[in-house]
């Protein structure tokens, strides 16, 4: 922590620092998009033989929500998912031939920049940067199809989802080699909608003003939505989300297989969140009712993708009991340990367990330099504090006498 | 195990999920048990920044038939001396529970922990901390349930009177207008305190007014 910086006074500046120490950073960030520029620059260049479909290269996943913590273990690497979208015609070409188009063009920009051969995974292409970098960049190609999504909307009955633009114009038919099609020319391609889905997260995390009850929605609609989120201005709810991924990751850190995904902590999270403005109710508001947000459609648990509400993101739950106790034994734990915090300490002090999760340098630079660490402002003596409530209690409230037993 | 148990330990989780995690709930025999740190804290939900006012070491027991049976609290940290509101049997003297069941509407989980169950302990800490209790005291064993009852029916603390007036209420049927009127003044319940004593025959009934006769008889 720098020298001039201010020192916490209460239990929120604690988890905002938490939430700002454990974010990717504004150097590993800028140097992320700045990646993603590269190779959408080289895939649309002159001379590129992708050039005539309009190569687009825009991110997904939680780099598109700003939800993009440093790995808990330094040595492990940054995930950043893309989609490269093609002006193609699902007539006109396979997936498999637009999986190689691509392809192509991901080799050549490997071969430029001296880096390895990238690998063929089932979706996407997976760029893997020089050790030092720390990345690996996974490319998907698609091609725009929101005639597609919304008539699949329509069939499956959410015809008011379909008929909006902000969360189905933008979806997309990706490429998949286990799709039984894939080699074929046809129009049945798997969907996808990534940016469909940060429309609605970025509906979902505006901020209720305290005075007024409106919601604030900030820098959330000035920007397009396929643009990576300023990565200095959170919101609370994507703080939440950062610090209880965090959480999961260090508690489920030698279970890498089970732990609960994070496009599920991410969509019970929003759908609780109701526009706290600040970091610890938003925090109490989500931890108590996330799982309210688990639906059970004939017996299956069930986490709607808000924008096709036909796909369950806990799909994996019903063949892998595992899976889904784990996410109740992590909410279980992320509840105590965090309203150990909140409730029952002082702001200097994180729980054993908050300490773990976070590790020496994030916990460090939340809690500031030890010496001057104490309340800015002035707060009453536990006497008065004391004072104060029972008189709370006696307005509210007429309080039994104890009754002195013989 | 048996359901209503088990809803009732259901129910208490529910009630004290995040506000009091240092808190286990557990079926132990026929009752449910709740022990751990209990942390007094502000009513409202903000986080104070120097934490909770105080924490105990508690252990309460929940009878399946709560909230009709006391709940049995216990101090197990050692925090609260004799002499300081607890029961002959050690347990924690939380006030005279009929007046509870009789002046509040409310005798959810939530109600018993956010009222008697909070205001014990924020009066032991107020009497820790200040030397007086913010509640004020009932005085020992029987009189001071004869206080409580009477302040429950609204009349003078006066164990006479307020045995006539429970015998009135625990009585089936509603009270008669010639019956004497339990006050004392020897005139007919129809030209004395018919009204009142209508308006408090809502709130005890005669199983209650059973039960608080019984518990003048035998106050423990």
């Amino acid at each position: 922590m720098n020298y001039h910086a201010k020192s916490p006074s209460n239990h929120d500046d604690v988890l905002n620092g938490l939430a700002e120490a454990i974010d990717i950073g504004q150097t590993k960030y800028d140097d992320a998009v700045e990646r993603y520029k590269s190779l959408g620059r080289h895939l649309d260049r002159d001379g590129s033989t992708i050039k005539h479909l309009g190569p687009l290269i825009s991110p997904q996943g939680s780099f598109l929500l700003g939800l993009v913590n440093r790995p808990w273990d330094d040595t492990e690497v940054y995930d950043l998912d893309l989609v490269c979208r093609l002006t193609a015609s699902r007539n006109n070409v396979s997936q498999a031939e637009l999986k190689k188009l691509v392809g192509g063009e991901v080799v050549s920009y490997a071969n430029r920049h001296g880096m390895e051969k990238p690998e063929d995974h089932r979706r996407c292409w997976r760029l893997n940067y020089a050790e030092s970098a720390l990345f690996h960049m996974d490319i998907l190609p698609a091609i725009p199809d929101a005639e597609g999504y919304r008539r699949r909307l329509n069939e499956a009955g959410y015809g008011e989802l379909a008929r909006s633009q902000d969360l189905t114009g933008h979806a997309l038919a990706i490429t998949d080699k286990l799709h039984p099609r894939y080699r074929e020319i046809h129009p049945d391609w798997y969907q996808s909608n990534p940016t469909g889905y940060a429309a609605w997260f970025r509906q979902r995390m505006a901020v209720r003003a305290a005075h007024t009850g409106l919601l604030l929605e900030r820098q959330l609609v000035t920007a397009s939505v396929d643009e990576v989120p300023d990565a200095k201005l959170k919101t609370p709810l994507q703080k939440v989300i950062q610090l209880l991924k965090r959480h999961r990751d260090f508690m489920f850190r030698d279970d890498l297989d089970d732990k609960p995904i994070s496009i599920i902590i991410t969509t019970l999270a929003a759908h609780s969140y109701n526009g706290q403005s600040s970091i610890s109710d938003a925090l109490e508001v989500v931890l108590r009712g996330m799982d309210d947000h688990i639906q059970n459609r004939n017996g299956v648990a069930w986490v709607a993708n808000p924008v096709n509400p036909a796909e369950n993101f806990a799909d994996k739950w019903a063949e892998t009991p595992a899976k889904r106790a784990n996410f109740d034994r992590w909410l279980d734990a992320a509840r105590r340990d965090f309203a150990l915090y909140l409730k029952g300490s002082s702001f200097l002090k994180l729980p054993q367990q908050l300490k773990e999760s976070f590790g020496q340098r994030a916990v460090s630079e939340a809690l500031g330099p030890e010496t001057v660490a104490a309340p800015a402002v002035h707060r009453p003596s536990q006497g008065d504090r004391v004072a104060a409530a029972a008189e709370a209690a006696r307005t509210n409230r007429q309080p039994a006498a104890p009754w002195q037993a013989e | 195990m048996s359901t209503a148990l088990d809803g009732l330990r259901q129910k208490i989780e529910h009630v004290l999920a995040f506000d009091q995690p240092a808190l286990s709930v557990s079926v132990v025999g026929d009752q449910v048990m709740v022990a751990g740190d209990y942390f007094l804290n502000d009513e409202d939900s903000a986080p104070a920044p120097e934490g909770p006012m105080a924490t105990f070491a508690v252990r309460v027991l929940f009878d399946a038939a709560y909230p009709s049976i006391e709940p049995l609290v216990y101090e197990t940290g050692g925090a609260i001396p004799q002499g300081r509101h607890l029961n002959p049997n050690n347990t924690c003297c939380l006030g005279v529970w009929e007046q509870w069941l009789v002046e509040e509407a409310d005798h959810s989980v939530s109600a018993f922990f956010a009222g008697p169950f909070r205001d014990y302990f924020l009066s032991q800490t107020h009497y820790r901390l200040h030397g007086e209790w913010p509640f004020g005291e009932l005085p020992h064993g029987l009189d001071g349930i004869v206080v409580a009852y009477a302040s429950v029916l609204g009349i003078e603390p006066d164990k006479k009177k307020v045995v006539e007036h429970l015998r009135v209420f625990a009585r089936p049927g509603w009270p008669r207008g010639h019956w004497p009127c339990p006050c004392g003044s020897g005139r007919r319940i129809r030209v004395c305190h018919k009204i009142e004593l209508a308006n408090l025959r809502a709130a005890v009934a005669p199983p209650m007014a059973k039960r608080m006769l019984q518990r003048i008889a035998s106050p423990y």
